[in-house]
């Protein structure tokens, strides 16, 4: 069931790395939650959303190249990259009210999911 | 990515819809210059972005409908041997799992029985995916000592060793051989067309990049309802979100051709004439230390302590496949291959026994040296063998959206004309209305033509002759038939009436499977036949989601037409009602 986990992880953290790329940009930001956080934190928290974004993506590359090893692992990483940005693109073209907690879940999700991978 | 230059230009602040509309005409003048690259630029670079543009363009559109089809069928051949299941509904789920040494003895039987005096006995283990069931192939037997044809080939049950009787039909191997072989060709006319056509892909990727300037910002940005510019929008997305794969694809794409774009290279080295092309493929590609027939009789070795020592160095179940050349002879040997799942690369390990004292003669490794393992590596990432269900299912995935990268950007090349020529109050030429009738006939016309081979699988008679031809036939008729159809039509009622038509051939091919065979969609449930029920609900999915599209563009007539209600009413085509969405 480690290869559950591991994939399980991967798409968390690589849809979590996505959301906070697209909300570190400011005109999908304020689609998304401009009425809910007006522009208050915004010039603090955007640039670190921006390296959290990063970040995730590099848990994802690590997490999935060491469960599957360098040649299918990133293999696997640009294929979901690819479902989970146009899942991204979808929310915040139809739905951009959810892209926000959608991202957020992951984000916290993911490091928890990763601690588990780690241990198990 | 500068917090800066991220004001504008990005759809700009969303919350007025007003401002959305207001800053879509300006940009109307703009936009029609390709992907944003402005003529104001003045810089240098601008010349150079624009020549890049002018290449894009008349590289995507030159070959896009052949790149289309190409795109179309091999994403489908992601799924080869499940179609190939599909479409031979006589056969039992896969035999995946029998105990090797068993099986290859009565497959070994089989060939005494079909093919005895063979040049060469070729054992198919049911080691997975791409191997189902048990199967031979034999080549250069003896009829006159009983054999049923020189050479043949068998799908054989392996719990019972009698072959299996199926259906005659191409199946999704025809359907996946068809994105380099275009079927009606010749081997080299189709190297020729489907070589340039990758070239192109290829430039057309290239100066795809250069002339996106905003790759990265712009990748999240979709506006929809914008006529030309969610087009655009849509082919970048396409493109960009996929973009590893698209590159990998094509890149890959040469290098499995080789041989054939660049053959003084091999020619340098080796001579022109066929014979030195031979060894060369000999050299490369076939295991070592095989010798001709002694024309001596020796007994061949059992091979059950031979596959027992393949299994032991590769894992239970690991055994892909035996070749034997010349059995029986004392100079008889036989070749085992391993499975091919683990590695990304393709090909696996090969161990060569001596077929009469059963000693190992040569463990040859994947790839013989770091050209071929370079080579291996990209045709493994083009095939995709190596892949489980769900990177299979990203493969199919990325592959539909290239597919949908090359329709967009042929629909855009004829919206983006079409609403230059409504704005100059000319009727549009004759080249962008053949563009506007072969962007349908092939966009929506292929997918219909792959729905109708499948009916036709469906409803030729089991028994008629040549059914496995005429499947094909019956595919490209209703292609044909589509291409008239969409000539006929107004543009806007081919889009809609076609989607209409390839929504319900998808839609309807479960309810097809169940009145013509026993394996409906509640029974392959029941029984956990995942790849009839995946097949099932795949075809009703796409099915639905044409059905969806036909609905959506009947709705919304300027998503086809930009602008041609809107020049008779005296409106510009952002202000169409539905625009927003």
């Amino acid at each position: 069931m480690v290869s559950m986990l591991s994939s399980l992880t991967e798409w968390v953290l690589g849809f979590g790395g996505m959301g906070s790329l697209c909300l570190s940009m400011k005109s999908h930001a304020m689609k998304s939650h401009a009425r809910q956080i007006g522009n208050l934190n915004y010039r603090i928290w955007r640039p670190g959303q921006k390296w959290m974004g990063w970040s995730l993506l590099a848990l994802s590359i690590a997490i999935v190249v060491s469960a599957r090893g360098w040649g299918p692992g990133l293999v696997s990483f640009f294929g979901m990259l690819s479902a989970v940005t146009l899942l991204v693109i979808a929310l915040i073209t139809y739905r951009p009210r959810w892209l926000v907690p959608a991202s957020l879940a992951c984000v916290a999700v993911g490091p928890i999911l990763t601690g588990f991978y780690v241990l198990f | 990515m500068t917090r800066t230059s991220m004001g504008k230009g990005l759809g700009g602040s969303p919350k007025v819809d007003g401002s959305l509309k207001a800053e879509g005409s300006s940009k109307a003048e703009g936009s029609s210059k390709a992907e944003g690259s402005s003529k104001a630029d003045g810089s240098p670079a601008g010349g150079f972005r624009q020549a890049m543009s002018w290449l894009h363009t008349w590289v995507g559109l030159t070959l896009g409908w052949v790149l289309f089809f190409i795109f179309l069928t091999g994403t489908v051949g992601y799924f080869d041997t499940e179609i190939d299941r599909w479409m031979q509904p006589e056969l039992p789920q896969a035999q995946t799992g029998l105990n090797s040494t068993d099986t290859a003895e009565v497959l070994l039987d089989r060939l005494r029985v079909e093919a005895p005096g063979a040049d060469r006995w070729f054992l198919t283990l049911p080691a997975g995916r791409h191997q189902p069931y048990p199967g031979i192939f034999w080549q250069g037997a003896s009829t006159k000592a009983g054999a049923s044809a020189a050479s043949g080939e068998l799908q054989v049950n392996g719990n019972t060793g009698e072959p299996f009787s199926a259906r005659d039909t191409g199946g999704g191997q025809l359907l996946y051989q068809m994105h380099w072989r275009l079927h009606y060709l010749s081997r080299t006319q189709a190297d020729i067309i489907v070589g340039f056509a990758t070239m192109f892909m290829l430039v057309a990727l290239i100066t795809g990049i250069i002339i996106h300037k905003k790759i990265f910002r712009d990748l999240f940005t979709f506006r929809p309802g914008k006529g030309q510019r969610s087009w655009l929008d849509a082919h970048n997305v396409l493109s960009v979100v996929a973009l590893p794969f698209h590159l990998m694809i094509t890149y890959s794409g040469l290098i499995f051709m080789g041989f054939s774009y660049m053959p003084l290279i091999v020619a340098a080295h080796y001579g022109v004439d066929d014979e030195a092309r031979q060894q060369f493929i000999s050299e490369v590609f076939d295991p070592p230390g095989l010798v001709d027939s002694a024309r001596e009789p020796a007994p061949l070795v059992p091979l059950g302590h031979l596959i027992a020592a393949a299994e032991d160095r590769w894992g239970e179940n690991r055994v892909r496949s035996i070749d034997i050349r010349h059995p029986g002879d004392s100079n008889a040997r036989i070749i085992f291959y391993e499975n091919i799942e683990r590695r990304v690369a393709s090909g696996g390990e090969r161990l060569i026994f001596d077929g009469v004292s059963g000693e190992l003669l040569h463990q040859v490794p994947p790839a013989t040296s770091a050209a071929k393992g370079a080579r291996d590596l990209f045709v493994g990432l083009h095939e995709g063998l190596f892949a489980p269900p769900v990177l299979r299912w990203l493969f199919f995935f990325s592959g539909l959206l290239g597919s949908g990268m090359i329709a967009t950007g042929l629909v855009l090349w004829a919206v983006k004309r079409r609403q230059r020529m409504e704005k100059k109050h000319r009727l549009p030429h004759l080249g962008l209305r053949l563009v506007e009738k072969l962007n349908v006939g092939t966009v929506v016309g292929l997918p219909i033509g792959i729905a109708a081979y499948f009916w036709a699988n469906r409803l030729l008679p089991v028994a008629s002759v040549g059914r496995a031809d005429w499947e094909v036939h019956l595919m490209f008729l209703a292609w044909l038939m589509v291409l008239i159809h969409a000539a006929c039509r107004p543009n806007h009622r081919a889009w809609v009436e076609q989607l209409a038509i390839a929504g319900l051939a998808f839609g309807l091919l479960p309810l097809l499977n169940l009145l013509t065979t026993d394996r409906g969609l509640w029974h392959s449930l029941v029984a956990n036949d995942w790849v009839f029920v995946g097949f099932d609900l795949t075809v009703l999915i796409v099915g639905l989601m044409l059905g969806w599209t036909a609905w959506r563009v009947w709705q919304k007539r300027s998503l086809i037409d930009t602008g041609e209600i809107s020049i008779k009413q005296g409106r510009s085509a952002q202000e169409l009602p539905g625009g927003q969405s």
